[in-house]
């Protein structure tokens, strides 16, 4: 049996852990609600822009701009979110994992996939099993700005228009709920745009300054800015609920340790006390006789 | 007129307005009650708001693109919208002077990505600059 000394430092020391796992669920717990409250302000603006180019895309023909125009898919950008720091159950598992079986599910059919990584968990996994990574983005997810979306997005268009790449697809955790986070895989290129029906068109008689075209090129890529921007927010509060959910199940087992622990220590104690007692009335009894 | 800018950390401004100009594509524009149907992309400028009964309100637009609807209804969705509260001064100096700095330093291909980043860099500066300079 170990000794009482034994006990109450590894009962301190499951006690610090406690502390910082519960101190990590709370900052969690936080950081996924400003996530969330991002997610709410951000749809009205979403949901106009959508809007606007399912009704642009319906008049004109698809093949009219390049962010529109299907060509056969030859070469593939496959753009991973994943985070900087672990502990988040398995946030980031859930995505690589998504990632590498659709590499290998695909790969037969394309001439070239490239693999573009943000966080360094990706990174790690993918390194391990020596893919080539075109470029890593690291420090993205602790901070999300527009800016930082918009930056990553004008790099991906870039290389789209350029031909560089026939198709783009977003792996990336969608949030549920803080212990639900669903990995999924989504076409950011070419756009999509929503099924529209042309006889609502609200822009039959609409001045078009300067062009249709100039619009069509300013509106397009705002989508793909806020497109990314949703995924990395949603990103961040999948990340944060599941590290919320697993620093909760850690703080409870390491309640549940202590009270073991505890238990323990009071036996040991005992048993050191009834031992004591023992002796002493063992003795008093030789004395007696 | 009802005016409403919408960005995505949400709806900045709603409300009357007597007019709106707003920094086109091609040039300056001028949205008056009554305006036909538009539809029209704007680049990084200022635009200005007619408040009735208030002074004019100045803001730093963003990429976007206006609609007006109905010669009544003008809706601006722009990726960035700040009014001269939102403004450090000091901070777009600096952001001017890095991004002069890193355009001179690109002297031979300006059609490049990283050329108009840095151009957008200076422009949105230079605009956040005359906003924190009108006070209004």
């Amino acid at each position: 049996m170990p000794s009482l000394k034994n006990i109450r430092r590894r009962i301190a020391s499951v006690k610090s852990t406690r502390q910082i796992t519960r101190a990590m669920k709370l900052v969690a717990a936080a950081k996924l609600r400003r996530a969330q409250e991002r997610l709410v302000q951000l749809r009205p603006y979403a949901a106009r822009i959508a809007q606007m180019i399912a009704e642009l895309a319906s008049g004109t023909d698809a093949t009219a701009h390049p962010l529109l125009a299907q060509r056969p898919p030859k070469r593939t950008l496959l753009l991973l979110l994943t985070s900087d720091r672990g502990l988040a159950g398995a946030f980031n598992s859930n995505v690589n994992k998504a990632a590498l079986n659709w590499i290998l599910e695909h790969k037969d059919q394309r001439d070239h996939i490239e693999l573009r990584v943000v966080g360094k968990k990706g990174r790690d996994f993918f390194k391990a099993r020596k893919f080539e990574i075109g470029h890593v983005y690291t420090d993205v997810l602790n901070q999300v700005t527009l800016e930082r979306a918009t930056g990553i997005g004008r790099e991906v268009v870039a290389a789209y228009v350029d031909g560089n790449f026939d198709e783009v697809y977003v792996v990336c955790n969608v949030f549920k709920s803080a212990i639900a986070q669903n990995a999924r895989i989504d076409r950011l290129l070419p756009l999509t745009p929503e099924d529209h029906d042309h006889n609502a068109s609200t822009l039959d008689d609409t001045l078009f300054e300067p062009t249709k075209k100039h619009v069509l090129d300013a509106i397009l890529p705002m989508d793909i800015h806020v497109q990314l921007y949703r995924y990395l927010l949603e990103s961040v509060a999948s990340e944060m609920g599941a590290r919320m959910t697993s620093m909760d199940a850690a703080t409870k087992n390491a309640n549940d340790l202590m009270s073991r622990l505890t238990l323990q220590y009071n036996r040991a104690r005992q048993s050191i006390i009834t031992t004591e007692l023992t002796e002493i009335t063992s003795g008093a009894e030789a004395l007696k006789g | 007129m009802k005016v409403e800018i919408v960005t995505p950390v949400g709806v900045k401004f709603s409300g009357e307005a007597a007019g709106v100009r707003a920094p086109g594509a091609l040039g300056e524009l001028g949205i008056l009650p009554g305006h036909r149907t538009m539809m029209a992309a704007l680049r990084t400028g200022v635009c200005i708001v007619a408040v009735p009964e208030k002074d004019p309100l100045h803001l730093v637009i963003d990429a976007g693109y206006v609609h007006v609807t109905d010669g009544k209804n003008v809706t601006i969705t722009t990726e960035l919208c700040e009014g001269w509260q939102d403004i450090d001064a000091a901070v777009a100096r600096v952001d001017q002077e890095k991004a002069t700095a890193a355009l001179s330093a690109i002297k031979d291909d300006i059609s490049t990505l990283l050329w108009q980043a840095r151009r957008h860099d200076l422009d949105l500066a230079e605009t956040r600059l005359r906003v924190a300079a009108s006070k209004s």
